[in-house]
């Protein structure tokens, strides 16, 4: 009803112009009817009024003759039909010049009033000289011996009449002939008039057709104009797809991007899909898309089942870059309750999936952190220490190890031989501890060892990846050194060693923080509840001296340290254990310079105290003896910490004095290690 | 009252949602038949001309997904609920497209179970 409405309010203007044109066309046709009819009618007046004129004449003739006849004496039967016949042919054309069908109506009066009154006026006057004429002439009718006076008095009224008669005829045929031109006239001027207002009419039409075909042809454009730019703008990717499944001519630009392609009209979805993703996935999403346009399907029992809600785009993530991920959307486009097309909508959810993914991995790293804890928290404090202190030193010596550049294959195998041993300790160690995580990464890192292990032919170029896949487990070794270090800050009742050790990290830092230096002070200690004189002697005594002199002598300073390819941070540690046979081991460790018996040589030498070929001869354990001697320094100047050549000798006197053993590994450039051996 | 075949290999399965749909939470429903495997199905479905089924898919004799091609056929008017530990969007859109309904994943609580039973019912 309202679009019926609405379609007439539309085309209002163009519905009355067609049933106007149409009017007009039916008004022309209808008044040409009439025109021909008032035509006919006119010629038969016209006929009528020459007729009236010819049958007065011959009624005139007919009676002159019938008179001449009774004179003679002579038959007289065909003047009399002729009277007869003239008489009854003159009364039907008067009868047919007095009918008015077709001459009195509205449009007749309209169109000629003062002609059809001068007509009337004309019949009216041939009516009065016919009447006396009529009166006279049908007493004769029939008769077969009429008397002669009578019919000489009908030849004189005749005679006498006759010329006016034949004079009003002519008057109203001349009346008649001039008034049906100028009726014709005049239809023909209405006809033309009528055909012109209908031509208006039709042009009027055609031109308000013409307007409104392009108002509602520019609307489209408009429309069409503004979906493309929507197209165009749209960034998540617009198609339809089509029953037969095709994609459709309407599509959002940004498609083409997301597909890695241009995509074709009327090209088919799964040929796309077969491009974009994993064959199986692509089979999968052939069976969904057939199932969505099954209308006995509910489109909720679908919408968990997409196979495209997250797909991977195939072939992409080796170069490094991150694999994009697109999600598709179908709904339903219904036309008649009968699913027509599917509106596919498509996104790059790539970001999403990479948060996703970096959440998850978060979210473990922390589990593992926590079961990290866990595990430290559940072990000797003292184990877990000295794991850590024996992992990092082999991932040191691993690493220092890969970096070398072996001149045979040879070499590389018994380099790999190593590596293999330092990872399969750690892994032991680890999976001891319960320290899944260092476990899994040395036992992967070992994985990567074993088939170099037995191939035999290695060359430097192999070795590349285990260095970075060596940082794994040393990333692992420093998360675990992390929770280790936070475990390690909870308040512990003080007993046994901590006090002590803590004074010694407080003295260590002290010292750095005077000579300038970065140090990392590290305690592996043995549990020991109560602490026994000779081991809290020499921690009292003779432990700050050696840290001191491992922070003065043997630390290098950090720029020094990151030009031998060490981290700028040096270490130094103070290990306790007890050692078979009831023997306390107390020991200061550092990774700085280390001790070069060839410097302590030339140290001798050029302060006068042996010659070049006495130096030469010694060992590196007389010369190494030295360092304990009074008054002998390695330093070049002196400081608070160093350079006067007091503190080993002390060391010296405590050791003899406690019945204690001292011990010294160095590799220059590496470390130093003071051991201390003392009973219990 | 709708008229319910259940269809599980594990009897302690076929128990469990034969005990929910007596409990009443799903209403409106009722226990037909139940057969262990495909064949069985079959074969008590042309007995018993269910209303609905549930059907799990890795059974003996006759696995789920033939047993639902043949019940479309049988029984173009059941309405089949796949209840399957298979959770895999493939499977469940083949058992679809081969005439099921409508689908639950095991494990399933007694409401996710009574819902599907619903609105397969619907």
């Amino acid at each position: 009803m309202n679009s019926a409405t609405g379609l007439l309010g539309k085309y209002r203007d163009l519905v009355i112009a067609i049933a106007l044109f149409l009017v007009l066309d039916l008004g022309v046709l209808l008044f040409n009817f009439y025109a021909s009819g008032r035509i006919e009618a006119d010629t038969s007046k016209i006929n009528a009024s020459g007729e009236l004129r010819m049958y007065s004449q011959q009624l005139a003739k007919a009676l002159l003759t019938l008179a001449q006849e009774l004179r003679d004496g002579m038959p007289i039967q065909t003047s009399q039909a002729q009277i007869s016949e003239s008489h009854a042919n003159f009364r039907k054309a008067l009868a047919e010049l007095a009918r008015r069908d077709g001459r009195d109506d509205a449009i007749a009066q309209w169109l000629s009033r003062e002609a059809l009154a001068n007509e009337a006026d004309l019949l009216r006057r041939i009516e009065t000289y016919w009447q006396p004429l009529d009166g006279t002439v049908v007493p004769l009718l029939g008769k077969e011996n009429p008397e002669a006076i009578d019919v000489e008095i009908a030849v004189t009224k005749v005679v006498a009449r006759n010329i006016k008669l034949m004079q009003l005829a002519n008057d109203l045929t001349q009346h008649l002939e001039t008034e049906a031109v100028a009726t014709a006239g005049r239809l023909r001027s209405i006809q033309i008039t009528a055909i012109l207002l209908a031509l208006v009419n039709f042009a009027f039409i055609v031109f308000k057709f013409v307007r409104a075909l392009r108002r509602s042809d520019r609307v489209a454009e408009v429309a069409h104009e503004e979906t493309d730019e929507i197209l165009a703008t749209l960034r998540e990717g617009l198609f339809l797809l089509n029953a037969d499944g095709s994609i459709g001519s309407q599509r959002s630009l940004s498609l083409d991007n997301l597909f890695g392609r241009p995509v074709r009209t009327g090209e088919r979805l799964s040929d796309t899909l077969a491009a974009l993703v994993e064959p199986d996935t692509a089979a999968v999403a052939a069976d969904y898309v057939e199932l969505l346009f099954k209308d006995r399907i509910k489109a909720g029992l679908l919408d968990q089942l997409n196979p495209l809600s997250e797909v991977a785009v195939r072939g992409e993530g080796e170069d490094g870059r991150q694999r994009r991920h697109l999600s598709f959307a179908f709904d339903q486009v219904r036309k008649d309750n009968k699913v027509a097309a599917l509106l596919v909508t498509v996104h790059d959810v790539s970001e999403q999936v990479r948060l996703r993914s970096e959440l998850a991995g978060a979210e473990e790293q922390l589990r593992r952190d926590v079961d990290l804890l866990l595990a430290v928290l559940d072990r000797d404090p003292g184990l877990v220490a000295a794991f850590l202190v024996s992992a990092e030193e082999k991932i040191e010596l691993m690493n220092a190890d890969l970096q070398q550049v072996e001149p045979e294959a040879s070499a590389y195998a018994g380099m790999i031989d190593r590596l293999f041993r330092h990872t399969h300790a750690i892994k032991g160690e680890a999976a001891t501890l319960g320290f899944g995580t260092v476990a899994r990464e040395a036992h992967a890192f070992e994985d990567r060892l074993v088939p170099l292990r037995r191939s035999g032919n290695i060359s430097g170029k192999e070795l590349i990846p285990l260095a970075v896949a060596l940082s794994g487990l040393r990333e692992q070794l420093e998360r675990l050194r992390g929770v280790y270090d936070k475990a390690s800050n909870f308040a512990r009742p003080a007993q046994g060693l901590d006090p002590v050790l803590r004074q010694i990290e407080r003295l260590t830092r002290h010292v750095a923080q005077d000579l300038d230096k970065q140090v990392r002070f590290e305690a592996v200690a043995a549990h020991l509840p109560v602490l026994p004189e000779s081991l809290a002697t020499l921690l009292r005594e003779a432990v700050p001296q050696l840290v001191r002199n491992a922070v003065a002598h043997g630390i290098e300073s950090a720029e020094e340290r990151l030009r031998a390819g060490k981290p700028a941070e040096g270490r130094v540690r103070v290990e306790v254990e007890r050692q078979a046979g009831d023997i306390l081991a107390v020991s200061v460790w550092d990774d700085g310079r280390g001790i070069c018996a060839d410097s302590l040589r030339r140290q001798l030498v050029d302060s006068g105290r042996k010659s070049t070929e006495e130096a030469a001869r010694m060992s590196e354990r007389d010369l190494f003896a030295l360092l304990f001697e009074p008054g002998f320094s390695t330093a070049a100047t002196a400081n608070p910490h160093a350079g006067r050549g007091v503190g080993l000798d002390v060391l010296r006197e405590l050791v003899a004095r406690l019945g204690a053993r001292l011990k010294i590994a160095t590799v220059p450039n590496s470390y130093t290690r003071f051991t201390l051996l003392v009973k219990a | 009252m709708n008229r319910l075949l259940i269809v599980d290999d594990s009897l302690v399965m076929r128990s469990r949602i034969a005990r929910l749909c007596a409990s009443g939470a799903v209403g409106g429903i009722e226990i037909a038949g139940q057969a262990a495997n495909g064949l069985e199905a079959i074969e008590v479905a042309r007995r018993i001309t269910p209303d609905c089924v549930t059907m799990d898919l890795t059974m003996p004799e006759m696995d789920g997904e033939a047993c639902i091609a043949e019940l479309a056929g049988l029984l173009p008017e059941a309405r089949i609920l796949v209840v399957s530990a298979l959770s895999d969007k493939a499977t469940a859109l083949r058992a679809i497209k081969k005439g099921a309904h409508g689908f639950v994943h095991k494990p399933f609580s007694d409401a996710q179970l009574a819902a599907a039973l619903k609105e397969l019912m619907q």
